[in-house]
């Protein structure tokens, strides 16, 4: 396989994850509309997209820690140190929304003590990961626009474009 | 190989943050539990709640805490995606603003200098 075919097929599959990884947590994230049990599951179970999404991205994390305070551009600095901050914050999420569980962690016949700090902490850590999210998401939008320009929106185009040309042939054959 | 030493580096890393955050908890004197017998139970002589009405503690409602039980609200997500839809179009737009501050600077120079000269 060649260096560029990998590429192509490393950005699908970073992107399939990242959109499955986006609206998995904006659904989770509202546990007034899923419930709280779908909440906790979905939740755990992204833990398993968010460490594939770290494995794809790895080498940039390498070479940033390798390189933070030598880089000579801010930019990279500061994505660097907000994904720093998204780790840290949906470490907080999951740890205490373990400890105040009410399906996945009673699923398991285990029960832990009522706490109420763990419950304002939790709240508060899913409040900061909407705006972590956000400030992610806009620091990564020409990346997210240039992937789905090419994998979704061109092939799509293509796709219509080809259904219109082969719609045209026929009318064009009918009418002779 | 590779792969389960990267991952085990990640699991390490939040192992570390969930350590730092119990640590932190437990020395505060936050994140303790209630002790079974401080714990107001249904029928206690609070009107079958849990709770003294002083004692309520935020996001107490009648049955439990307010997660997704005091009404169903099908399309909440809406809610955080317009936030997230409004910090990515206030970053980008300031982002796309200094870079054209930048080229207009970058242009500026040329154009000043050859007046000096």
């Amino acid at each position: 396989m060649s260096a560029f075919t990998k590429t192509n097929n490393n950005t699908k599959t970073k992107l399939a994850i990242d959109i499955l990884i986006f609206f998995g947590f904006l659904i989770a994230m509202d546990p007034r509309s899923t419930g709280v049990a779908l909440h906790e599951w979905l939740t755990v179970a992204s833990m398993a997209a968010i460490i594939t999404h770290l494995l794809l991205n790895w080498d940039w994390i390498v070479q940033l820690t390798k390189r933070f305070f030598t880089l000579p551009v801010l930019r990279p600095r500061i994505n660097y140190a907000l994904n720093l901050l998204l780790f840290i914050d949906l470490v907080l999420i999951m740890y205490t929304g373990i400890m105040i569980s009410e399906s996945f962690v009673p699923f398991f016949g285990l029960s832990l003590p009522m706490d109420f700090s763990m419950r304002r902490l939790h709240d508060t850590t899913a409040n900061i990961f909407v705006l972590l999210l956000g400030l992610h998401t806009a620091l990564h939008w020409d990346w997210i626009l240039n992937a789905f320009r090419r994998y979704v929106f061109g092939p799509l185009g293509r796709a219509l474009g080809a259904k219109r040309a082969s719609q045209g042939n026929v009318v064009e054959k009918q009418e002779a | 190989m590779k792969m389960i030493g990267r991952i085990a580096i990640i699991l390490l890393a939040a192992a570390v943050v969930v350590g730092a955050t119990w640590a932190l908890t437990r020395n505060t004197g936050r994140g303790q539990a209630i002790p079974a017998e401080t714990q107001f139970r249904p029928g206690d002589g609070f009107g079958g709640e849990e709770f003294a009405p002083h004692q309520r503690p935020e996001g107490w409602r009648e049955g439990g805490f307010e997660r997704g039980r005091d009404g169903f609200r099908p399309f909440g997500w809406i809610k955080n995606i317009g936030l997230i839809a409004m910090i990515v179009a206030v970053v980008v737009l300031f982002e796309r603003f200094l870079d054209r501050k930048r080229v207009n600077h970058a242009v500026a120079i040329p154009s000043d200098e050859a007046q000096t000269d």
